[in-house]
């Protein structure tokens, strides 16, 4: 496969990807199969007792592509591994972040980095499922997402809009695995276009599209009745959740247009930023989980220029958001993660001035949610090649996230063909991140 | 000339110290051939050329298909040996398209494996389904340490009765959700999520009748009156309180004055003047306001933040400025990016 392929390959979910996760997310229904349809041994909504909760909801960020940790929030200044990237102090003591983020280093007071991140996937497709699921990528079975776990064990808190959303792509990776197809996430395209198509059609009064809907209902009913299966129900479901979206209250918080242009400007123009005000909006409306996705990190080859153009789209929305969220009083429950598949190698490629691949120690970010700011967690040795201090698996990292969230990471629920899952799998919250 | 591998090995044996690979060996291997002959999960998914890895004791002792690469004790046998002492002009030389290892790096892996290709404690990546004492512990620090707010939770908690399902429901009401902050605790959290817009002055007030176990109250986008603070008041062991954007004014504040575990106090958005300063300053506990978009003056916060210096005042957002290469028009009036 070429580099080009696999830059597509990571980048961009499939056209088939997205058919199944709009038809899923925005209608209910999984094309995925599904084990015979064990229905007793998935619980209702928010039945799973929680512990401690510090964060209501989480905001996802996710740098597909691999993020360099070097280039970024932990830099090495000095070391031979760090090339032409400076840094700067930032407001917080302990923390340094590259020339890259002149804008975050005003908030590094409000983050937690997670500069011990260990994974041991190191291929884009592997990677990316393992830092959403906590599970290895298998042929048999799809893992669900922190998102689908969070609605699933906590139950979504705004009844009319969905409760786990994928803006700019991610489907592929937020997903509702094996459990029922409502809490797989609705896609959102492009932020700023919105949710597209949630008005009744044009020509159709209220008076015809309810009597329809009741007709639907009347010949529905009986199969239903008879048939009462997780698929059958899905497929009813489908039709109840889009007639209560079409009827909320809360569409607008798909319309970043109502934002004052101060703010829009604030975020920056280009499509993440757009995504991030649209989580922000999104959250405020009691969306439990939104993730953000940021494409082309990468950086394989002229690792340096393009970090000129990866990062500071990212250094805005970021800022904007964290600060946006604390003015609204937003970011004491409501927790913001940036994570990626893995890291860049500390050592230069010298021959096309890129990093490549490396899962072994990088760097993620936690905010918000009762996480500690200002601080660094884990430690890796002066050229950033090793944790030295505090590593942190990908499920120590997510069973962190899921501790925020009062999800019990050791609670086991059976998919429909009788095997047992975890949160985190086999992670271990940090507690030392929290306040 | 053919040296028999007994005979040199004894002879260098007889001599002092023997090569150690870690020092020596390993920094040339991870410099010069790890890259290509490595685990396939961390480089890009690659595998390793000729299908030989060297960054592990089992990988190298293990060779390729065709056979062992290192026979200890006896270089001239050892493929590995044989393809980095090439002349620099044969095409299979190693590391390929270079000038080879130095001299004395060659030197070094001959003698190396002339000792018999000891590798002390070297362990590298693990043998397939095993661990390597490498590899960093798994396990973090584990502390016992809950989170502050949770600690305050459990403390304010301490011997306080449950409120009934009936209660629960009755306060709870056709819009709002009561819900304990943790499974267990006697202690609620209150909001009216998806609701907002229909909740009123009334709905709020028919938390009353558990007034007292609610700690987080989200009144968020409600439509609620001044009047409805008036069962705020009772809630005396309220810990966070959240009015943001909604129409209450000073005459709300009035009742908060006796809510001493107040915390955090959101009145951002909100219609609060610098008439409320005095109020929020009395409220012992609080540690965060937030007052963005309210009607108080920069006056007031330098007032609040007179009267209590160590409390978190959060007003205007450090927002980035707007990007300088935005979208600008040019003469044909078509938007272009800069």
């Amino acid at each position: 496969m070429t580099l080009r392929e696999h830059l597509h390959r990571a980048d961009e979910p499939s056209r088939r990807t997205f058919v199944t996760g709009l038809a899923a997310g925005l209608f209910g229904v999984g094309t995925a199969p599904l084990a015979s349809p064990l229905s007793g041994a998935l619980s209702q909504d928010g039945a799973i007792p929680l512990q401690h909760a510090t964060a209501k909801r989480v905001i996802y960020l996710y740098m597909s592509g691999g993020m360099s940790q070097l280039d970024t929030f932990s830099p090495k200044p000095g070391a031979a591994t760090q090339g032409p990237t400076e840094s700067l102090q930032s407001n917080a003591d302990d923390v340094r972040v590259s020339e890259h983020f002149p804008l975050m280093a005003r908030h590094m007071d409000k983050v937690c980095v997670v500069e011990s991140v260990n994974s041991n996937q190191g291929a884009h497709a592997q990677g990316q499922y393992y830092m959403h699921t906590s599970y290895e990528l298998r042929g048999t079975i799809r893992h669900p997402s922190l998102g689908a776990w969070l609605n699933y064990m906590a139950g979504p808190v705004n009844k009319t809009l969905p409760g786990h959303v994928a803006i700019n792509g991610g489907v592929y990776n937020a997903s509702g695995g094996f459990l029922e197809s409502k809490y797989m996430p609705l896609p959102i395209g492009s932020a700023e276009d919105g949710l597209q198509n949630s008005a009744r059609a044009e020509g159709v009064s209220e008076r015809i599209f309810d009597r329809r809907m009741e007709r639907l209902r009347e010949m529905n009913g009986a199969f239903r009745d008879r048939y009462n299966t997780k698929e059958v129900r899905a497929y009813g479901d489908m039709y109840e959740q889009a007639l209560s979206l079409m009827d909320s209250q809360d569409l607008d918080a798909f319309d970043i247009s109502k934002e004052p242009e101060s703010i829009q400007a604030a975020y920056g123009s280009d499509p993440f930023g757009k995504g991030c005000l649209l989580a922000r909006r999104l959250i405020e409306h009691d969306v439990r989980f939104v993730e953000v996705v940021k494409n082309g990190w990468d950086t394989h080859a002229e690792n340096f220029d393009q970090m000129g153009e990866l990062c500071p789209p990212v250094d805005r929305a970021l800022s904007a958001l964290l600060a946006d969220l604390d003015a609204r009083g937003l970011l004491e429950d409501t927790m913001v993660v940036l994570a990626t598949e893995f890291g860049r190698t500390p050592r230069i490629n010298t021959q096309r001035d890129g990093r490549d691949h490396y899962p072994k120690a990088f760097t993620c970010l936690l905010a918000g949610g009762g996480i500690q700011g200002g601080i660094k967690y884990g430690k890796t040795d002066a050229e950033g090649h090793e944790v030295i201090e505090d590593i942190v698996t990908v499920e120590d990292f997510n069973a962190t996230i899921a501790y925020g969230l009062g999800l019990p990471t050791e609670y086991e629920m059976y998919s429909p063909s009788g095997r047992p899952f975890r949160v985190a799998h086999k992670g271990i919250p940090v507690k030392a991140m929290f306040t | 000339m053919h040296i028999s591998p007994l005979l040199l090995s004894f002879a260098v044996g007889a001599e002092a110290p023997a090569v150690d690979f870690r020092k020596e060996v390993l920094p040339i291997l991870k410099g010069r051939c790890i890259e290509c002959h490595q685990d396939p999960a961390t480089n890009s998914g690659k595998r390793p050329k000729g299908g030989l890895r060297l960054d592990g004791k089992h990988w190298i002792l293990e060779g390729t298909r065709s056979g062992p690469v290192v026979v200890p004790g006896d270089p001239n046998l050892s493929t590995l040996y044989e393809l980095i002492a090439l002349d620099k002009d044969d095409p299979d030389l190693m590391p390929p398209n270079s000038d080879g290892l130095s001299k004395a790096e060659v030197e070094t892996i001959r003698t190396w494996i002339a000792e018999g290709a000891d590798f002390g404690d070297w362990i590298g990546a693990p043998a397939p389904g095993e661990t390597s004492p490498d590899t960093p512990k798994l396990t973090p620090k584990p502390t016992g340490k809950l989170p502050r707010i949770v600690q305050l939770y459990i403390e304010l908690g301490e011997g306080l009765t449950p409120c009934t399902p009936n209660q629960l429901a009755a306060a709870a009401g056709e819009h709002g959700m009561l819900k304990p902050v943790f499974p267990g605790s006697p202690l609620l959290a209150a909001n009216f999520p998806s609701n907002q817009g229909r909740t009123g002055t009334d709905h709020v007030r028919g938390l009353a009748g558990c007034a007292g176990h609610i700690v987080t109250l989200d009144l968020g986008r409600t439509r609620i009156a001044d009047e409805a603070l008036a069962v705020v008041a009772e809630m005396s062991r309220l810990v966070k309180l959240d009015l943001r954007q909604t129409n209450i004014t000073d005459a709300a504040l009035i009742h908060l004055f006796g809510l001493n575990d107040l915390r955090s106090l959101n009145l951002f958005s909100t219609k609060v003047t610098d008439a409320s300063i005095e109020v929020i300053a009395k409220l012992k506990k609080l540690e965060t306001v937030y007052l963005w978009k309210t009607q108080i003056t920069p006056a007031g916060i330098g007032r609040l933040r007179e009267l209590r210096p160590k409390l978190r005042i959060v007003h205007t957002p450090d927002l980035p400025a707007p990007e300088r290469g935005g979208p600008t028009e040019d003469e044909s009036g078509r938007r272009r990016r800069r």
